[in-house]
């Protein structure tokens, strides 16, 4: 498994689209940060520290494109069949699939940090929390990004199927303040910021203070929540693999 | 050109995707009433108005039109069917226009069957509209009609430009989720919840040609300004689409 992680990561690095989105999530980190394009009111307001954490969703979007498209290729001109022909199997292909992804991950989280410290992000304490908690949750992301691509073999329905997890889970989030704010009491609330919290978007917002303070349930339960999500995806995403057919 | 367009008709009207579209639909549709109807017995405590669940298929239109079409078209390139097409005499113009018309189908028969399904609940389980006369609500429908027809136009444009390429998996149905995330800031700054709008110059110039003639934008929110801009932005949108994708598409080469 490790000849196969080596080798994604071979690949990974030297993709155009990974190595241009590291370049955009240095540079808009960096705009955002210092504020170059003069924005005004609340976001002006933000402070550089809540502006660099505010850009960082857009990583969300670019692991929605890139790991389905990168990952759909081990299903083209038999590339999949001839790893396992070499002795390995679907799970060690799965693992190297997802470990290459979280290290190309932590390679752009290194660039957006970067570009927030050169921008003018100066609270060190608190970016290190923000980038950990932010981590995991994209991990928890790309472990679902890597469920759906392992199972659906076809790249254009592939595609609509992450971008259908990306619609609702901005919506559910929208949805979820809403009803976490004015309809849910008790357990039920407590449930729903359980449920709010295992998304990317869900943990976005409460980094970045858009939503009630309430639906925070701690940094450290984050990270939990977040760990949770992605032995459950890993877990559905192997069940059976090894056995599966491939044509 | 129109024996090639009653074939892509009918090759989009028997496909299991466009079925598969509006099953989609009308399960969300009846989803949304549902939570909506459990929500006003347990919560609110009144009879449910048809304002609030008449018109939530705008929230998927964009990427339901976009996703359907790019489904649908795609089938031309997997299995060389644009190749036997040209091989068999048809222009890449005809193609491509058929192709495009057939966007423009899928957009209209989903926004009908979406305000056939609208009519029937609000017809039979609401207290009737609050906010809208019965003109708002035709002119409301008939604005979603055209802005999918447009997006069904320009989605459908694009995977015949890029189709075969990566790109044509991704572009569209990002720039759904892009517009749509846009649009709500967009809102937001125009059409703040306190006090009034204080967006000066460019930046108001841009968000409010975005507003007024980009028709992603037209379902985000309900109709406030004149047919003539919701119709001259659908036009401009299909028109860009055609010109643009017939001059790419006739000098690309086909994979």
């Amino acid at each position: 498994m490790i000849n196969l992680y080596k080798a994604n990561m071979k690949r990974i690095t030297g993709n155009f689209i990974f190595i241009g989105g590291c370049i955009i999530a240095f540079l808009a980190t960096f705009v955002f940060t210092a504020n170059l394009i003069g924005m005004k009111g609340r976001f002006e307001a933000f402070g550089p520290d809540r502006r660099m954490f505010f850009i960082s969703i857009a990583m969300m979007i670019f692991f929605t494109i890139f790991v389905p498209l990168y990952t759909n290729l081990e299903y083209r001109y038999g590339v999949i069949r001839n790893k396992i022909t070499a002795g390995f199997s679907q799970k060690e292909v799965y693992f190297s699939h997802l470990f290459g992804h979280l290290t190309a991950l932590a390679i752009m989280m290194v660039s957006y940090i970067l570009g927030g410290i050169l921008g003018g992000a100066r609270d060190f304490g608190k970016m290190a929390v923000l980038s950990i908690v932010i981590f995991f949750a994209l991990c928890g992301y790309i472990a679902t990004m890597m469920l759906i691509s392992f199972r659906i073999l076809k790249v254009v329905v592939l595609s609509i199927a992450a971008f259908l997890i990306l619609e609702v889970i901005y919506t559910g989030t929208m949805v979820g303040n809403a009803l976490l704010a004015f309809v849910l009491k008790g357990t039920a609330k407590q449930v729903g910021i359980i449920v709010y919290n295992m998304s990317v978007f869900g943990q976005w917002f409460t980094g970045t203070g858009l939503s009630d303070d309430f639906i925070n349930p701690g940094r450290p339960q984050q990270i939990i929540i977040s760990a949770v999500v992605i032995l459950v995806m890993v877990f559905f995403a192997t069940l059976g693999l090894d056995k599966r057919d491939l044509k | 050109m129109f024996r090639n367009l009653y074939a892509d008709t009918r090759s989009i009207l028997l496909s299991r995707a466009f079925r598969l579209a509006l099953r989609a639909i009308a399960i969300y549709q009846v989803l949304y009433f549902i939570l909506m109807k459990c929500l006003y017995v347990f919560v609110v405590g009144t009879a449910l108005d048809a304002d609030d669940i008449s018109f939530v298929f705008t929230g998927i239109a964009a990427f339901l039109v976009t996703a359907a079409t790019l489904f649908i078209t795609d089938r031309e390139f997997s299995n060389g069917c644009i190749r036997n097409k040209l091989i068999s005499g048809v222009k890449r113009t005809d193609a491509f226009l058929s192709a495009v018309c057939g966007g423009m189908l899928q957009g209209a028969l989903y926004t009908i069957f979406a305000c056939l399904i609208s009519g029937i609940f609000t017809k039979l389980f609401t207290a009737g509209y609050i906010a809208y006369s019965v003109p708002e609500v035709a002119d409301y429908w008939l604005i979603t009609i055209m802005t999918c027809m447009a997006i069904g136009a320009f989605s459908t444009a694009l995977v015949m430009m890029f189709g075969g390429n990566k790109i044509c998996y991704v572009i569209g149905l990002l720039l759904a989720f892009v517009m749509k995330v846009w649009d709500t800031f967009i809102l937001d700054k125009l059409y703040p919840e306190k006090g009034s709008c204080t967006l000066t110059g460019a930046k108001l110039a841009v968000y409010s040609f975005v507003d007024k003639y980009i028709p992603y934008s037209y379902l985000m929110t309900r109709p406030h300004y004149g047919m003539s801009c919701y119709v001259i932005g659908c036009f401009s949108m299909v028109i860009i689409s055609v010109v643009i994708g017939l001059i790419v598409f006739n000098r690309r080469e086909i994979k």
